[in-house]
C-alpha cells in the first residue's frame, strides 16, 4: 500500500507541490511557468514563419504597451529565440519591439523608463518608442483618409492629432478615433520598417471584449478580421499568440516569475467604470469591464466568445484587390452597401456611425 | 416660431426626444415618422402580398398593441390590401390572462378587427393549470416552452391563416444577437436576425414588422396615441444569457443610442459569415420566437432562473476544453509542424460541439429529414413532434382522481388526439423551420 500523500503534488511533474490552480489542474510553479509559456509557442509555431525565409530572416513586429499581456509576451518570444539561437545557432526571425506614447494609454508611469527599463532587460532586439503624433508622418494619407472624422494637416503633428481629437464628441468617438490612430501607426510603422507581420498581445480576453466591442459598433461583419490570425485588410498579417490565456492567467505567470520581471509590467490602471458615468464611458471600457466581470465567474465562457467569433468565416471577395475599402478603417464594404449608399460608398456602416459622434473642424 | 420647434416641420413645439437618435419632434411628426419607418420596413422587405389574411398575434401588451395600431393604420394609409386579425393564446393559468385578455377584446372593437382566442384546452387538450398539477411546478417550463412555441400557429393554421405577424422590436433583436453571441450558437444568431421566416417545408410565415423599431419609441408611440395595452410587470425572470445581454444592452444604448440598430446589423451581416455546414447541421428549436415567446413567461416563474444556464455551459466547456487538453497532450510533437489554417482559425484540435446530449441526439435527426408529425401534422424532425409526445406522457399519467372530480376534463383528454389530428392543417404542414420541436 503505498504511503498516505503528505501533499497534493503537481498533476505534471508528480514530484513536488502543486501550488498554482489553473483552469481546474494544480501545478508546481515550475511546471504553472512552462504551461503559460508553451501556448503560445504553439502558436507562434503554427504560424510557420520562419518558411517564407529568403535572404533575410522574417522581421516581426512586436507592439509593447508596457502591460501585463505584451510584456509576457515579449519575455516568451525572447525565450523561445534564445532557445532556438542555442539549438541552431541562428535566428528564425527578427522581432523589433515598439512602444508608442499616446495621450492616455495605459500606463502611469512613465512611457519612456518603461521603454528603458525593457530595451535593458531585451537587449537583442531592435527597439523603437514613437510618439503618437508620428502618424501624421508616417501614414502619408491619413489626413485625407480621415476627413471625414475631422482631419486636418496642422503645422505639427501635434496640432493635427490636437485638432482631429477635439472633434470628438463622446468618450466613446474619442477611444475609436484614438485607437484607429495607433492601430494606423503600428501598421505604417511595419511598413516603413519592413516588417512581414505584426505579434498583438492580446490575451483571450482582450480578444473576447474586442469581439462584444466590434458587434456593439456595427462591425459584426469584420470579427474575422478583428480577432483571427493572419492577413488583414491592412495589407499586413496580424498574429495573437496568447488567444488561448486569459489575462489572469497572465497576471498569475507575471507573479510566478522572478521579482525582476514583475517590476518591468506597468499594470493597469483600474480601468472598471464606474456605472453612474456610463455616458463617460466608451464602448470598449464597458464590454473590458464586462468581460473581466462575467470572466471570473465564466472563463470558459468568455473563451468561448472567442472560439464561435472565430468559426465565422469572411467570403473570398473580401480579400480581393477590387473589393472596395472603407477609407477610415481598411474594412470590406459588402457590395450590396456600396451600391445602396452610392454617396457614402467609401465609408463603412460603422465608420459612417462613428462619424456622427464627431463635429467638423469647419462647422459651428 | 415657437421656442423649441421641431426638427421636421419647426413650426410646432418639440415635446419627444426620439431614443433612436436625439433628434428633438413634435408629436404629429414623431407619429408620422414611426409610421413611415416601419412602412419603409415593410416594402423594403417585401413582407405581404395583397389579399393576404394576416393574424397579428396579440398579447394584449405594448408590442403587439402598437403593432395591430400601426398595421391597420399603413394598410389603410397605403392600401396593402390586408386582412388582418387578432390571434391571442390563452394558456389557461387562472386570472393570469385576464386583464391582457380584455386588453385584446377592447383593441379588436378599437381596431374593428375580428379577434380570435385558441385555448391551450382546445390546442392540445389541457390547460397549463391542468399540466402543473400533474407534473408539479418545476417541470412544467418544458411544456410552456414548447406548446407555446407551437400555438400562434397552431392557432393559425385552425383558421386557414399562413402568415403571423409578431411584436418583436430592435431590443428584442439586438437581445437575440448578444445572447447567441455568449452561449455560442451562431445557427441559432444566423436564423435569428431575419425579419421574415418562412421554410420551404413550412406553410406559415413569420415576420416582425417593428424589427427595426426601438423598444422606447414603441412606449412613446403608445403613449402619444394613446392606445389602450396592458402594462404588466413581467414576473418572469429572463433565462441567465437573455438577462446578461439585456443589461449590456440597456448599458450600451446609453452610451451610443444607435448601439441596438449596430448590434441588429452586426447579427445581420454576421449572419452571412456563418459557415453552411453549421447551418445545415443545427437543429436548435426556436428563433427569436421560440425565445420571445418564452419571454412573457408560463406564470409559474422560475424553472430554471438566475445563472442556470450559464453555469451549466461554463462547466461543460470547461470539461471539454481539459478533455481536449489532453490529447493536445499526446500529440503534441505531431502537431507542431502541422499549419494551423490561421485565416478561419478552425476551432482545434477537434471540432467541439457546446450542444448537450440531447440537442446531439436532436441534430442526427434532423439531418435525416424534415417531415410532418405523424399524429397531429405539425413540422417535425422526429416522427412524433415534441408537443405530441409531451402530450402522450402527460394522458398516460392523468391521475384517475382528475378524471373523477371532472367530467369535461376527461372528456377532452380522451378525445385530444382526435382533436389535436382534426385541427384544419394544411397540405405541407404548419409550422416554421424556427419553431419546430
Ligand atoms: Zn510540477
Ligand atoms: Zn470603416
Ligand atoms: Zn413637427
Ligand atoms: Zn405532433
Amino acid at each position: 500500500m503505498p504511503a498516505a500523500q503528505l501533499f497534493n503534488d503537481c498533476a505534471d511533474c508528480h514530484s513536488i507541490e502543486a501550488s498554482i490552480d489553473v483552469r481546474k489542474r494544480w501545478l508546481c510553479r515550475e511546471c504553472f511557468i512552462k504551461y503559460i509559456g508553451s501556448k503560445p509557442v504553439k502558436r507562434v509555431k503554427s504560424y510557420r514563419l520562419k518558411e517564407e525565409v529568403t535572404e533575410q530572416p522574417q522581421k516581426l513586429l512586436l507592439p509593447v504597451s508596457g502591460g501585463v499581456s505584451s510584456v509576457v509576451l515579449l519575455q516568451i518570444l525572447d525565450g523561445l529565440l534564445q532557445r532556438q539561437f542555442s539549438n541552431r545557432g541562428r535566428k528564425p526571425y527578427e522581432l523589433h519591439l515598439l512602444m508608442v506614447e499616446a495621450p492616455s494609454l495605459v500606463s502611469d508611469r512613465s512611457v519612456a523608463a518603461t521603454f528603458n527599463r525593457l530595451k535593458q532587460k531585451f537587449p537583442s532586439h531592435t527597439c523603437s518608442l514613437v510618439p503618437l503624433p508620428e502618424v501624421f508622418k508616417l501614414d502619408s494619407s491619413i489626413c485625407e483618409d480621415l476627413s471625414d472624422l475631422g482631419a486636418q494637416r496642422g503645422k505639427t503633428p501635434q496640432a493635427s492629432l490636437d485638432t482631429l481629437l477635439s472633434c470628438s464628441k463622446t468618450a466613446s468617438s474619442r477611444t475609436d478615433v484614438l485607437q484607429l490612430l495607433l492601430t494606423r501607426l503600428i501598421v505604417a510603422f511595419a511598413k516603413v520598417n519592413a516588417c512581414n507581420a505584426i505579434l498583438w498581445g492580446h490575451s483571450n480576453s482582450r480578444l473576447a471584449a474586442k469581439a462584444l466591442s466590434s458587434v456593439s459598433k456595427g462591425r459584426g461583419g469584420y470579427l474575422p478580421f478583428d480577432i483571427a490570425d493572419g492577413p488583414t485588410p491592412w495589407g499586413i498579417a496580424f498574429y495573437y499568440p496568447l488567444r488561448d490565456l486569459f489575462k489572469s492567467e497572465l497576471v498569475m505567470y507575471t507573479n510566478a516569475l522572478p521579482d525582476d520581471f514583475s517590476g518591468l509590467v506597468v499594470h493597469d490602471l483600474a480601468s472598471v467604470p464606474t456605472y453612474t458615468a456610463l455616458r463617460a464611458t466608451s464602448i470598449d471600457d464597458l464590454l473590458s469591464a464586462y468581460i473581466d466581470n462575467q470572466g471570473e465567474k465564466y472563463p470558459s465562457l468568455m473563451a468561448n466568445v472567442v472560439r464561435t467569433a472565430g468559426k465565422l468565416q469572411m467570403p473570398v471577395s473580401a480579400m480581393k484587390q477590387s473589393a472596395s475599402i472603407c477609407g477610415i478603417c481598411a474594412m470590406p464594404i459588402p457590395e450590396t452597401m456600396a451600391s445602396q449608399e452610392s454617396d457614402e460608398s467609401n465609408i463603412c456602416y460603422a465608420c459612417q456611425r462613428l462619424r456622427l459622434e464627431t463635429i467638423s473642424p469647419r462647422g459651428p | 416660431m415657437a421656442p423649441n420647434p421641431c426638427a421636421l416641420c419647426t413650426d410646432s413645439r418639440a415635446v419627444i426626444i426620439r431614443p433612436k437618435n436625439h433628434q428633438k419632434l413634435c408629436r404629429a411628426c414623431f407619429i408620422s415618422l414611426f409610421e413611415r419607418e416601419i412602412h419603409e420596413t415593410i416594402t423594403a422587405s417585401a413582407l405581404f402580398q395583397p389579399g393576404e389574411r394576416i393574424a397579428i398575434g396579440a398579447s394584449g401588451g405594448k408590442d403587439s398593441t402598437v403593432l395591430a395600431s400601426v398595421l391597420k393604420t399603413l394598410n389603410d394609409r397605403y392600401n396593402y390590401g390586408l386582412k388582418l386579425l387578432l390571434l391571442s393564446v390563452d394558456e389557461g393559468i387562472k386570472g393570469y390572462r385576464d386583464d391582457s385578455l380584455e386588453t385584446v377584446k377592447r383593441n379588436a372593437v378599437q381596431y374593428d378587427m375580428p379577434l380570435e382566442i385558441v385555448g391551450y384546452d382546445e390546442l392540445y387538450g389541457w390547460t397549463m393549470d391542468q399540466v402543473v398539477a400533474q407534473v408539479g411546478k418545476k417541470g412544467n417550463c418544458t411544456y410552456c416552452g414548447v406548446f407555446r412555441r407551437q400555438a400562434l400557429d397552431r392557432g393559425a393554421a385552425k383558421l386557414g391563416i399562413k402568415h403571423v405577424v409578431t411584436g418583436h422590436n430592435a431590443d428584442d433583436f439586438a437581445e437575440t444577437v448578444m445572447m447567441n453571441l455568449l452561449r455560442g450558437d451562431l445557427p441559432r444568431l444566423a436564423r435569428a436576425t431575419s425579419i421574415l421566416t418562412a421554410s420551404p417545408a413550412s406553410d406559415i410565415k413569420r415576420s416582425k414588422p417593428l424589427k427595426y423599431a426601438y423598444e422606447k419609441e414603441i412606449v412613446l408611440y403608445a403613449h402619444h396615441k394613446q392606445l389602450d395595452y396592458f402594462s404588466t410587470e413581467c414576473i418572469y425572470s429572463p433565462e441567465a444569457f437573455r438577462g446578461s445581454a439585456r443589461t449590456l444592452i440597456k448599458d450600451l444604448e446609453k452610451i451610443r443610442p444607435s448601439s441596438i440598430l449596430d448590434i441588429v446589423r452586426s447579427g445581420e451581416d454576421m449572419a452571412r459569415l456563418v459557415p453552411p455546414e453549421l447551418l445545415s447541421s443545427s437543429s436548435c428549436d426556436g428563433g427569436i420566437d421560440g425565445e420571445e415567446e418564452a419571454k412573457s413567461g408560463c406564470g409559474s416563474t422560475k424553472g430554471r432562473s438566475g445563472h442556470g444556464e450559464m453555469v451549466d455551459l461554463e462547466k461543460r466547456l470547461a470539461e471539454n476544453e481539459a478533455a481536449s487538453a489532453q490529447e493536445t497532450e499526446v500529440t503534441l510533437s505531431s502537431a507542431n509542424d502541422r499549419p494551423l489554417d490561421v485565416v478561419q482559425a478552425k476551432p482545434k484540435p477537434k471540432p467541439f460541439s457546446i450542444h448537450d446530449k440531447r440537442q446531439k441526439g436532436r441534430r442526427k435527426a434532423a439531418a435525416q429529414q424534415m417531415g410532418k408529425c405523424e399524429r397531429c401534422g405539425y413540422l417535425s424532425s422526429q416522427r412524433i413532434c415534441k408537443a405530441c409526445m409531451l402530450l402522450e406522457g402527460l394522458n398516460k399519467n392523468r391521475p384517475k382522481t382528475t378524471i373523477e372530480i371532472g367530467v369535461e376534463d376527461e372528456d377532452s383528454s380522451t378525445t385530444l388526439m382526435r382533436q389535436v389530428a382534426s385541427l384544419e392543417i394544411p397540405s405541407a404542414g404548419t409550422g416554421s423551420i424556427d419553431e419546430q420541436s
